[in-house]
């Protein structure tokens, strides 16, 4: 694939949209400084606020996605690939630790008392188990060099990253046209936030990989060029 | 740099652990704090509540929109030949008065004040029926300059139960509850009619699936009950056809039961959780 300049703008405005949202994420995130278990969210969870692992558990959940959002991102450049390779260990290392460790075990615990009933509470817990398993995964390809498979199931694995993004906008796109009761339109996020991301990208990575002919040293592949 | 990193987590880690209680209470804090005694009176004979929606004002300013509610209560407390005490109550704000009387074949000539030193307050002179249990006359305010200068009005006496078990008419299942920024109407929607929240304890599944504007309503006609007179214009102007509302306190909070605090922290959780998310970037 060329290199071409309105691809560079394309990209550039991918960029931008996704600082603005990962913005908008992080005032999210401040709501709950200084920690305040009776903000936002949490004003309507008061019921499990009390549980000593619930309110542990949120607060992971909120502020190491933002680690896993900023860090997530980088690893898709192929200047930061190449050239900064320290970096995309690195931020690779933020994202996999924040994710493995903190945002997806926190997202299972918060998941269990999710809003909406059984519904939305299965997928949140299941999303918590694809994420931290795909993740898991990529890292075990990298282990045994196969960088196609590091590459694939990461793909995946920030595809769900991103569902705190896409569930978000969803639901505002949802509640702007339709004007839906609140919890209707939360089960319907909870299951289109994620499922969506993994049918794209898996397209995505059949088109890309399996479509042609796969050459496992084919390193240069990469996501973005 | 790894250390630094995991540094990072395990402090904020710390932090997350380290909340515990805070300010749940504060706010139920204030409001009790704001509490005035019960006001119960004597609603036996021409003691009590005179109310009505045909009031008449004249006001000495077209445009006020304190106008669009016309619910005056006056309370006698205490009435003989000689003086009169009693308290009116319009738009959510009340004020005692006192006055002399004339008495004539069961019929009470009252003229009687408010205190002077708010100067939105006014001079009554009134007939009261002992027989018919009726008040007709007018009220006319110090100022002459203030947006309404008098009132006429026919009040009829209404005796004022608490019933936790009414609620609102069919028709508020379909009301328009007021209009968005952008011009589209909220309606109300039939949970308003079902849902009481003076006779059961709603649990979070009860209101979670709500619409604001419904919470609000549901929440409101707890005061409602209790014969609240609200400051708020939407309240006064949704209320205003209810048979069974008549305002008689501008603080209900003593009276509240236990089962109506609880709805109205649980309701008002929701309500807010819905004015800062539902239609942003939330969740």
């Amino acid at each position: 694939m060329k290199s071409t300049p309105l691809r560079n703008i394309f990209y550039g405005l991918i960029l931008l949209l996704y600082l603005f949202f990962c913005w908008q994420m992080t005032t999210i995130m401040l709501q709950y400084i200084p920690i305040n278990t009776d903000a936002a969210f949490l004003r309507i969870k008061q019921e499990y606020i009390n549980l000593p692992h619930y309110p542990i558990a949120f607060f992971i959940h909120v502020f190491s996605s933002i680690f896993v959002l900023f860090a997530g991102f980088t690893q898709f450049s192929k200047i930061i690939r190449q050239k900064h390779f320290w970096l995309h260990k690195y931020s690779g290392w933020i994202y996999v630790t924040a994710t493995v460790f903190l945002a997806a075990p926190s997202g299972f615990i918060i998941g269990i008392y999710a809003n909406g009933g059984i519904l939305s509470q299965v997928a949140f817990c299941l999303l918590a188990i694809l994420w931290f398993g795909f993740t898991v995964i990529s890292m075990l390809k990298l282990r045994r060099k196969d960088i196609i498979g590091h590459q694939q199931w990461m793909l995946r694995s920030f595809a769900l990253a991103l569902s705190a993004i896409t569930l978000r906008a969803w639901k505002y796109a949802l509640v702007a046209i339709f004007h839906p009761r609140p919890m209707d339109v939360y089960q319907l996020v909870a299951w289109l936030g994620w499922v969506l991301n993994l049918v794209i990208i898996e397209v995505y990575i059949y088109k890309r990989w399996t479509g042609r002919q796969t050459e496992s040293s084919n390193i240069k592949n990469t996501f973005l060029k | 740099m790894k250390k630094i990193i995991f540094y990072i987590f395990v402090v904020i880690f710390f932090i997350a652990c380290n909340n515990k209680k805070n300010n749940t209470e504060t706010e139920n804090q204030q409001e009790i704090d704001a509490e005035i005694t019960t006001n119960t009176i004597n609603q036996d004979g021409v003691y009590g509540y005179y109310f009505a929606d045909n009031t008449i004002r004249i006001p000495s300013q077209s445009e006020d929109e304190d106008l669009d509610s016309k619910n005056l209560t006056i309370a006698i407390y205490e009435i003989n030949d000689k003086m009169v005490a009693g308290q009116r109550i319009i738009n959510g704000s009340a004020s005692d008065f006192v006055g002399t009387v004339t008495k004539e074949n069961g019929i009470y000539l009252v003229e009687a004040d408010e205190p002077k030193s708010d100067n939105k307050n006014g001079r009554f002179l009134f007939y009261l029926n002992e027989k018919e249990r009726t008040i007709k006359g007018e009220w006319v305010a110090y100022d002459a300059n203030s947006n309404v200068k008098k009132i006429l009005f026919e009040l009829k006496k209404e005796k004022f139960t608490y019933n936790k078990d009414i609620n609102l008419d069919e028709y508020f299942g379909f009301t328009t509850l007021g209009y968005s920024s952008d011009g589209t109407a909220e309606m109300a929607t039939e949970s308003v009619i079902y849902i009481n929240a003076s006779n059961v304890l709603l649990e979070a599944n009860d209101v979670s699936n709500l619409y604001k504007g419904d919470l609000e309503l549901i929440r409101n006609t707890i005061f409602a009950r209790h014969g609240f007179a609200f400051q708020s214009r939407k309240m006064r102007f949704l209320l205003e056809g209810v048979n069974w509302y008549v305002p008689i306190s501008t603080d209900v909070y003593a009276k509240l039961t236990a089962i109506e605090k609880k709805n109205i922290d649980l309701i008002k959780r929701y309500e807010e959780y819905a004015e800062r998310n539902y239609q942003f970037f939330a969740r």
